[in-house]
């Protein structure tokens, strides 16, 4: 057993340099002059501190780092509570068909985004939202919904249903008993599912570069691919390109850090209830 | 039936029909929101792409019914045989190296002191949210031919450098090296899931017997954790099969056409183009390929019951 032991704390250092080594290389490179990125060999990390190039970069991308603040939250905002209403309703409510209207829910996860990205588009543009934050809002709230509807109704069918009765019973009304009771006791799920969609809009890049023309108006990952382009890695201010990785990356880092059990049980209830 | 709903008593003379509309009321409060965004900007667009590849649209004018035509002609194009391959290509190998790596790391993981367990699991999952642009653009870096990481190695211990995105046969192995040691990603944490919560009696039984640990991961882990490989190969398929953002941002298809895929001849097709009659056509078949992936691999991977 003790054998076993050395050798998995062994092989767990391996992958985890492994799994790290490049964004080694990018706070490193993040600090140095251009010309050092290549020439001074890649493998010294950490040889210059020149800290201009994170404010270059921030003045590169924290435009469209507040932009994605401002999509996310309301994304987070419209796809969450729609989200949790639809599974409270999926839940607790009887009606006819629900069970076919949940699969209906279920078989979006199996429709991929290259089937919907062109009509997708034309829709936007019909509905007169092309280049403007609807744009992004909208299709991500609801391409939320299969896996946040899916995961909310998992959660309330586990609150005990004497705990409901009992409320209704003292002369609650269905929307003070969803207020008073069933929202404290979500809370927890209900950041599980804030982080899920922040973390698909931070990272989205191509539907970004496709219904925003507005270089102000995008998001992050559009935003730090056009500071990319517009320096390049090889020019003298290449460093900046890699604080802009950098700035792109440490919110989502903070974030999940400190987050983490909510991040991990979404991710994982999620795919175990497919 | 309960005689008050929602702290209403129903009146004697119209009962039923007031409780029932109020009932409806509340169902549709809760229902429509997330039905709504469903509908226009998930279910529409679906039905509206299967529809649209039976028209040719070039986005102004009105658009023209063309039958199958569309289908076929993206089927006969010299292309078509090249993009298939290339998905085949990069749908296998990501298959593989999302099994292989992902399930390496979860036995590391669990064959660890637990306290060192739970923070390497969480070390090693903190980079899912990695930015995939960032990802993409750092391997882009790291694969410069010559002056990059990779090359820098492979010459330090007398490899051949190679010119990667720039070589037509090795451009799609590029492609694919791009996240690198792959084991950030959801299929790692299904299978640390499945390996923490293998029953306590097999396991018994098999140290009983003296098996070793890696007699142990063919002879136990592996065909218990049947279902777990099924999702893992589903999920990494499906998103091999649409994710062509990777090449977009590195090869745009090329060294010529070494690699071209079918999302990335849609994209091209409607927003370079502006066919978007034939990008939907594409994206029907691609969405059929994707279905019959994920049917052969649940039923080839069917959990045996004795």
């Amino acid at each position: 057993m003790g054998r076993y032991r050395w050798i998995s704390l062994l092989g767990g250092a391996v992958i985890v340099v492994l799994t790290y080594f490049p964004i080694i290389f990018v706070v490193s490179n993040s600090l140095k002059t251009g010309r050092n990125i290549f020439s001074s060999g890649v493998f010294s990390l950490f040889t210059q501190f020149n800290y201009q190039n994170y404010s270059t970069a921030w003045s590169g991308v924290s435009r469209s780092l507040v932009n994605t603040v401002i999509v996310a939250a309301a994304a987070i905002v419209l796809g969450v509570a729609a989200a949790a209403l639809g599974a409270y309703a999926f839940s607790q409510l009887r009606f006819r068909g629900k069970e076919l209207l949940f699969v209906a829910y279920l078989a979006l996860l199996l429709i991929p985004s290259t089937l919907t990205l062109i009509p997708l588009f034309l829709t936007i543009q019909k509905l007169g939202f092309f280049n403007t934050w609807w744009a992004l809002v909208l299709p991500y709230a609801a391409s939320a919904q299969p896996l946040l509807v899916l995961i909310f109704r998992g959660f309330f069918d586990q609150i005990p249903n004497e705990l409901l009765e009992s409320a209704r019973t003292d002369g609650c009304t269905e929307a003070q008993v969803l207020v008073r009771i069933v929202a404290p006791l979500t809370r927890p799920v209900l950041l599980t599912g804030a982080i899920l969609v922040t973390i698909n809009v931070w990272g989205d890049y191509l539907w970004p570069t496709i219904v925003i023309q507005d270089p102000h108006r995008t998001t992050i990952s559009a935003g730090v691919q056009q500071f990319v382009s517009s320096f390049g890695l090889n020019v003298s201010s290449g460093g900046s390109v890699f604080a802009a990785f950098v700035i792109a990356t440490v919110p989502m880092f903070v974030l999940v850090g400190f987050t983490m059990r909510y991040f991990v049980s979404g991710l994982t209830e999620g795919a175990t209830k497919l | 039936m309960d005689v008050t709903f929602m702290g209403v008593e129903p009146r004697v003379h119209r009962g039923v029909s007031w409780w029932r509309y109020r009932y409806r009321a509340v169902l549709a409060v809760l229902l429509l929101p997330s039905l709504l965004l469903i509908g226009v900007f998930s279910y529409y667009p679906a039905v509206r792409s299967l529809i649209g590849g039976f028209y040719q649209w070039n986005g102004f004018s009105a658009p023209t019914y063309a039958g199958i035509s569309q289908f076929r002609q993206y089927i006969q194009a010299p292309t078509f045989g090249i993009e298939a391959r290339n998905l085949g290509i990069l749908v296998g190998g990501s298959v593989l190296i999302s099994l292989v790596s992902q399930f390496t790391a979860a036995e590391i993981v669990m064959h660890m002191p637990r306290r060192a367990a739970t923070a390497a699991k969480y070390v090693l999952v903190l980079p899912i949210v990695l930015p995939p642009l960032v990802l993409i653009e750092v391997w882009a870096y790291l694969l410069q031919p010559g002056s990059g990481l990779i090359d820098r190695i492979f010459g330090a211990v007398g490899l051949p450098q190679p010119t990667w995105f720039s070589d037509p046969h090795l451009a799609l192995v590029g492609i694919l090296l791009v996240g690198f040691p792959w084991i950030s990603n959801l299929g790692f944490l299904i299978f640390l899931g499945g390996l923490q919560n293998l029953p306590k009696d097999v396991l018994d039984a098999g140290r009983l017997d003296g098996l070793s640990a890696v007699r142990r991961v063919f002879a136990i882990d592996i065909p218990l954790l049947m279902p777990q490989f099924r999702i893992v190969v589903i999920l990494s398929g499906i998103f091999a099969v649409q994710n062509f953002i990777p090449i977009l941002l590195l090869t745009n298809g090329g060294p010529g056409t070494a690699t071209l895929v079918p999302g990335l001849d849609m994209y091209q097709s409607a927003f370079q183009n502006d066919q978007y009659g034939y990008g939907m056509a594409i994206g029907t078949l691609l969405f059929v390929a994707m279905l019959i992936f994920t049917l052969i691999v649940m039923r080839a991977l069917r959990p045996r019951t004795n």
